[in-house]
């Protein structure tokens, strides 16, 4: 497994993420609070925006890294980032913010190729360390980003875009310098995961028990979305904070999260298996999403706090275990069907 | 298997935004806490939170079914796989 390519696709990931985590807690004050002075629903759509386009734009960016190479798929998509942040840094009217999340979202899909580079560069024996980098840039980005959203929104609305813009497009000139191609002529790659995804989805909904195991995390990652789209106008309208104030909340959210990731789940999973974690962990994470309707001026901060980590531990405690689950079921169904 | 939760994450990115902006939004615009109007209520704001706790409420009951049916199957079923975060 060679260091320094895999090294380049955890820092391409990670700025990704990072990116994706500066916009969360930035994006509904520089939209209904600065000079754009749009409504709640305009924050909803946009971050709904970037989604479509990454739903619609990640196979097709798969089947063009299996054709002319993950390299230029993946300095394209960067630049592109970076242009979509630069949109949203200098924007004077709304329709630049979408303009900006959809031309993000568009590039935005470049995690299935640089999974498929990772596919490209390893053995089968290493290849799960491989994805594992993904996981860690994942969860890092995701504790890092919120913060330094928040962090930057001191020196103006607009500098967190500015940066992750520099940032995106920075990581395109290491990578343009530093990362080799891998589909070549004598090695041709892999096909990417994206390739094909929607009969793959097809396929697996065909199987009763992987349906299930996707069905929850369709649900779960569906109310993880209207909590992170809806949070940051929650604490503006109910709390008065700004950017810098829900920035820290959810970067606390993520360092609680990546605790029980990182240090209990492993444990937890060998001692009771992992469908009484995903129930727990659902139980944990709907309660929060009940109580923190009730929280305000009159509770004080703690008491949002609190329903961040209970939110953060029932997400840790389902989101992996749910993961697996679906990795077992798919591999018990293929079993099945070899024996059959 | 990889590219199939994802796909399943991506289509409930599209969903949890969109449910997100129908919900929140409310015709007439309240005082917040900033000292400035927001077409937001303190109904719209619990609204949002307690629909998704609905969904996350489908999802324990499934989730609760799942374990009742195959449980005996995962007990004890070793390493869980690393989230890619919600």
């Amino acid at each position: 497994m060679k260091r320094s390519p895999l090294l380049v696709i955890f820092v391409t990931v990670f700025i990704d993420l990072v990116g994706f985590g500066i916009v969360i807690p930035v994006l509904p004050f520089y939209v209904e609070g600065t000079q754009f002075d749009a409504s709640p629903r305009a924050v909803g759509l946009l971050f709904a925006s970037y989604s479509v386009m990454q739903l619609v734009f990640t196979p097709i960016l798969g089947r063009l890294s299996d054709k002319y190479g993950r390299r230029p798929v993946l300095f394209f998509s960067l630049l592109g980032t970076s242009l979509g942040f630069f949109i949203l840094g200098f924007a004077t009217t709304l329709w630049m913010l979408f303009a900006g999340r959809i031309i993000d979202g568009i590039t935005g899909g470049n995690i299935s190729t640089a999974q498929a580079y990772i596919a490209d560069v390893t053995t089968e024996e290493n290849r799960a360390k491989g994805m594992g980098l993904i996981g860690a840039a994942f969860g890092l980005g995701f504790i890092l980003g919120p913060a330094l959203g928040g962090i930057l929104s001191r020196w103006g609305a607009h500098v967190p875009f500015m940066f992750a813009g520099g940032l995106a497009l920075a990581n395109a000139v290491l990578l343009y310098f530093v990362l080799p191609e891998t589909v070549t002529a004598d090695h041709p790659a892999r096909t990417s995961a994206a390739t094909g995804r929607w009969s793959q989805l097809v396929r697996a909904f065909r199987q009763s028990r992987l349906a299930f195991v996707l069905a929850v995390h369709f649900l779960f990652v569906t109310a993880f979305s209207v909590m992170t789209a809806s949070f940051g106008l929650f604490t503006l309208y109910r709390f008065g904070f700004d950017a810098h104030d829900t920035g820290w909340i959810f970067a606390f959210v993520g360092v609680v999260g990546a605790a029980v990731q990182g240090g209990l789940i492993g444990r937890l999973v060998k001692a009771f298996g992992e469908p009484p974690l995903v129930i727990v962990g659902a139980l944990l994470f709907a309660s929060s999403l009940v109580l923190i309707p009730f929280t305000g001026p009159h509770t004080g901060t703690p008491a949002l706090l609190a329903l961040g980590a209970l939110f953060a531990l029932g997400n840790g405690l389902a989101t992996p275990s749910l993961t697996s689950l679906a990795s077992k079921s798919a591999g018990r169904a293929s079993r099945a069907a070899c024996s059959a | 298997m990889l590219g199939v939760t994802q796909s399943v994450a991506s289509l409930a990115r599209v969903v949890g935004p969109l449910v997100s902006a129908a919900l929140i939004y409310s015709a007439v615009a309240t005082m917040g806490r900033d000292g400035k109007p927001h077409n937001m209520s303190d109904h719209s704001v619990a609204l949002t939170f307690w629909a998704a706790a609905a969904v996350m409420f489908v999802a324990f009951l499934l989730a609760v079914y799942f374990a009742r049916a195959y449980a005996s199957e995962y007990r004890g079923g070793g390493d869980a796989v690393p989230a890619e975060g919600a």
